[in-house]
């Protein structure tokens, strides 16, 4: 071989070395082909942009759950401040507050109860499953509280959130901003740097003069953000704020983060990886549809799924 | 003395690239302690494993009561009589001490665990090694690190061991904890179990051996009879090399009487580790820390660094009094520290080399708010080349290089601070001697270069060639300060001991 092309070659396998989300990206398109080739309707702008739609909600709230388990953390408490959003912002707004401020004060305060979660996970000491799992608690609690269980309706100018732009659901847009956001952040500043370090050895990462409580602080407000953020668009869009919303999100965002690559124990993973996993379980949901097989099947493929999404990294790594 | 037990002839290991050991032969009888010493690296914990079955790819043989054997597993040498004692805890925290000895070997009634007999079992155990003050039911993780290594060797003897292996039993042992350990060994000795006993503190290996093997480099290089047993000699065979000659190299420029003090700290205290700790250190000096295991060194700089920060006392840095509560503060202040036990505190094994080496400096790697690439490979690739870490690109994972040269990622982390004080623990426990030596040449250049350096080491001879003056400390205090001229392994050892105080 010419040095040429060895250089060629070269390059490809580091480009392939340097993109370790390239397994996964590979079961997404062979995914897509084969859901396509059945019933090509998959391949349609329309069902594209559907799909966009459906995992946009778990898109968003997974680049928060990213750098969460990226620090070596967890967070079981998202799903319940999607409803704390979505019942909040209606409630404020129906007593009469500006909607845009409703949505300010609940993405504010929703933050304030992440750090909380945060400040007792590093002050205390506590597993962050057990303090997240409370605060999921907690949280839903409020949520009752505020609304009696009772839908609040939302109709007014935020119910753009939930609607079009140009033909494309304005959820989309903001999915992809903040996922090119996240990607910038985690990867790209200092930032990001200490959250890898952080969840790679915490202890190093303190010796280093990293403030760790402040990196894991940070990481659980900015994932309630998100959630509350999430809530809010569901809210508009169905133009009611429901307790129910965003059940059973927490697992959902974490099976995202899994299957895109994220370790559970923390130092690894990417927001895009985290993408293609969300869009993995945004797939099989619209796929299974089209192709008529029971929902049942969804949850077990996507159980399926982890596992062997799992697998694959521990070869990947074992690999390297 | 009595019969050959075990032999070992002509074994060789190799790991891809290195041999490690080199045709190794030892004969044990029963009833003997024979004593394996030589410095890290040397291939002591690799001779320990073939013999307990961990590696099987070796080239030799070994003999028992003459006969041939291999073991296949860890698991086939028990069966044989080997017992182990590992130098990590290998004890499971939340379980009592009797389960921890009988795990994996229960006695049983039916399907269920006979407390009873197993209880009796490890009182007798217990007895027949004179082992005081030890409840078979109390949990694991309330003993103290010398209960624990009580437990390990209660645990290797519960199969009947006619072997058993100690590897660096003492390190974390008082003396008064050694002495009970040793007449353990006396004990087992008398029964007619053989032992290997692995260890750096030669005046131990002197007292309780019957014959010395040194290694060097994966070679035997002498095998030594009690009644020659000499200090220099068995120095001189580990380090292959005259101590005097070990310094030739390098004239020292530092005017260290002239120098400015950098660091000096005042009355520090943390409660119940440290107790008023006042010392100074000058622009360029080296100051040793010596002392026992426990002694607080570790925990002193840890509480200058503000890792664990101290409760009172005051330190001043270059003339300025400045307070530390967290390790930013510290860094800001041109402390850095590269901490003991790499593993746990030092390395992300999961990040690249280059990772490793900016972490704490990332802020000064940015072109605006983005970290520039090129700015962060540069400065990775600069001490990379400088440091002489060996790996194959800055991008390899930290975790898959060797000892030495994750301690020298490390380094590089701290160098590119430009600190006014670098602190080091124990910089080269668990690294090969090439690497150390490179680790000795950075200090010293770093130190002609206007650098104070505190050093803590538990290596005696690195700690006195080092060092231009060494403060000892016994049980959180400082027990003592050497001037150069002062230094020797007796008098560290007077103020790091309890008597003559």
């Amino acid at each position: 071989m010419g040095t040429e092309a060895k250089k060629k070659t070269n390059s490809i396998t580091k480009l392939f070395d340097s993109f370790s989300e390239g397994g996964v990206l590979v079961a997404l398109v062979v995914l897509c082909i084969v859901i396509g080739c059945i019933n090509p309707v998959f391949f349609s702008l329309k069902n594209v942009i559907k799909v966009l739609r459906q995992f946009s909600s778990i898109g968003i709230i997974a680049v928060g759950g990213a750098f969460v388990i990226v620090t070596g953390g967890i967070d079981l408490s998202v799903g319940s401040f999607m409803a704390f959003g979505a019942v909040g912002t209606a409630k404020l707004v129906s007593m009469g507050v500006e909607p845009v401020l409703a949505l300010l004060i609940m993405l504010a305060l929703s933050a304030l109860c992440g750090l909380l979660s945060g400040i007792i996970i590093v002050k205390l000491s506590l597993n962050p499953f057990i303090v997240t799992l409370a605060m999921m608690n907690i949280i839903s609690g409020a949520t009752y509280l505020i609304s009696n269980g009772i839908p609040i309706a939302f109709n007014n100018y935020l119910n753009f959130l939930g609607g079009d732009a140009a033909g494309i659901p304005v959820a989309i847009f903001v999915m992809l901003i903040i996922m090119v956001l996240g990607h910038v952040v985690l990867s790209k500043t200092e930032y990001g740097r200490k959250v890898f370090a952080v969840g790679g050895n915490a202890k190093a990462a303190k010796l280093s003069g990293i403030n760790v409580h402040k990196v894991k602080c940070s990481v659980y407000a900015m994932t309630a953000a998100l959630a509350c953020l999430t809530g809010i668009i569901t809210c508009a869009n169905l133009s009611s704020g429901d307790v129910s919303t965003g059940s059973g999100y927490e697992l959902n965002v974490i099976a995202a983060c899994v299957i895109g690559g994220c370790s559970l124990d923390g130092g690894q993973g990417s927001i895009l990886g985290v993408f293609i996993g969300a869009a993995i379980l945004g797939v099989i949901k619209n796929g299974f549809v089209l192709l008529r097989i029971p929902a049942s099947w969804q949850t077990i493929t996507i159980g399926i799924v982890i596992i062997l999404a799992c697998v694959l990294d521990q070869i990947n790594r074992k690999k390297k | 003395m009595g019969d050959v037990l075990f032999k070992v002839e002509h074994v060789s290991k190799s790991f891809p690239g290195v041999k490690v050991l080199d045709d190794i032969n030892i004969e044990l009888k029963k009833g003997s302690v024979h004593a394996i010493v030589g410095e890290n690296g040397a291939g002591k914990s690799t001779f320990m494993n073939i013999v307990f079955g961990v590696y099987q790819d070796y080239e030799g043989r070994l003999l028992w009561e003459d006969a041939p054997v291999e073991f296949a597993s860890p698991l086939e040498a028990q069966a044989k009589g080997i017992a182990m004692v590992h130098q990590e805890n290998s004890l499971i925290p939340y379980l009592s001490v009797m389960d921890n000895i009988y795990l994996g070997h229960y006695p049983k009634k039916g399907a269920f665990i006979d407390r009873q007999s197993l209880r009796r079992q490890v009182v007798k155990l217990m007895e027949e090694l004179k082992i005081e003050g030890l409840e078979p039911e109390t949990k694991v993780n309330t003993l103290s690190v010398a209960q624990k290594q009580l437990v390990e060797i209660v645990k290797a003897l519960s199969r009947d061991a006619q072997l058993l292996m100690l590897d660096e039993p003492t390190a974390a042992l008082t003396t008064k904890e050694t002495r009970c350990l040793m007449d353990i060994i006396e004990t087992l000795r008398q029964k007619g179990v053989a032992i290997i006993y692995v260890s750096h503190r030669l005046e131990e290996v002197f007292e309780i051996a019957d014959e010395i093997s040194v290694l060097r480099d994966g070679c035997m290089i002498v095998n030594i009879p009690k009644e020659k047993f000499d200090y220099d000699e068995v120095i001189y065979h580990m380090i292959g090399r005259k101590l005097e000659e070990y310094d030739a190299a390098g004239e020292d420029l530092r005017d260290l009487k002239n120098s400015r003090e950098i660091l000096r700290v005042e009355h520090l205290s943390r409660r119940n580790e440290l107790e008023n700790i006042s010392f100074g250190a000058r622009k360029g000096e080296i100051l040793g820390f010596g002392g026992l295991v426990g002694a607080g060194r570790s925990e002193l700089l840890e509480a200058i660094f503000g890792y664990d920060p101290y409760t009172e006392g005051e330190i001043w840095i270059d003339g300025e009094k400045v307070s530390i509560r967290s390790t930013e503060d510290a860094i800001r202040k041109g402390l850095a520290l590269v901490p003991e036990e790499r593993k746990i505190k030092g390395i992300f094994p999961g990040l690249s080399v280059m990772e490793n080496i900016n972490v704490a400096s990332y802020r000064e790697l940015k072109n605006g708010r983005l970290i520039s690439k090129h700015k962060e490979h540069a400065s990775a690739m600069k001490y990379v080349e400088e440091l002489k870490i060996r790996t194959t690109s800055e991008m390899k994972l930290v975790g898959q290089l060797s000892g030495g040269n994750q301690q020298k990622a490390i380094l590089a982390r701290w160098l590119r601070m430009k600190p006014k004080v670098l602190m080091l623990d124990e910089p080269t426990h668990g690294i090969d001697i090439g690497a150390k030596e490179d680790i000795y040449r950075i200090i010293r250049t770093l130190a002609a270069s206007g650098t104070t350096i505190l050093l803590i080491s538990s290596e005696m001879q690195e700690l006195i060639r080092l060092s231009d003056r060494i403060v000892v400390m016994r049980e959180g205090k400082i027990s003592g300060v050497l001037e150069k001229e002062e230094i020797s392994q007796d008098s560290i050892m007077h103020f790091a001991m309890a008597y003559g105080v």
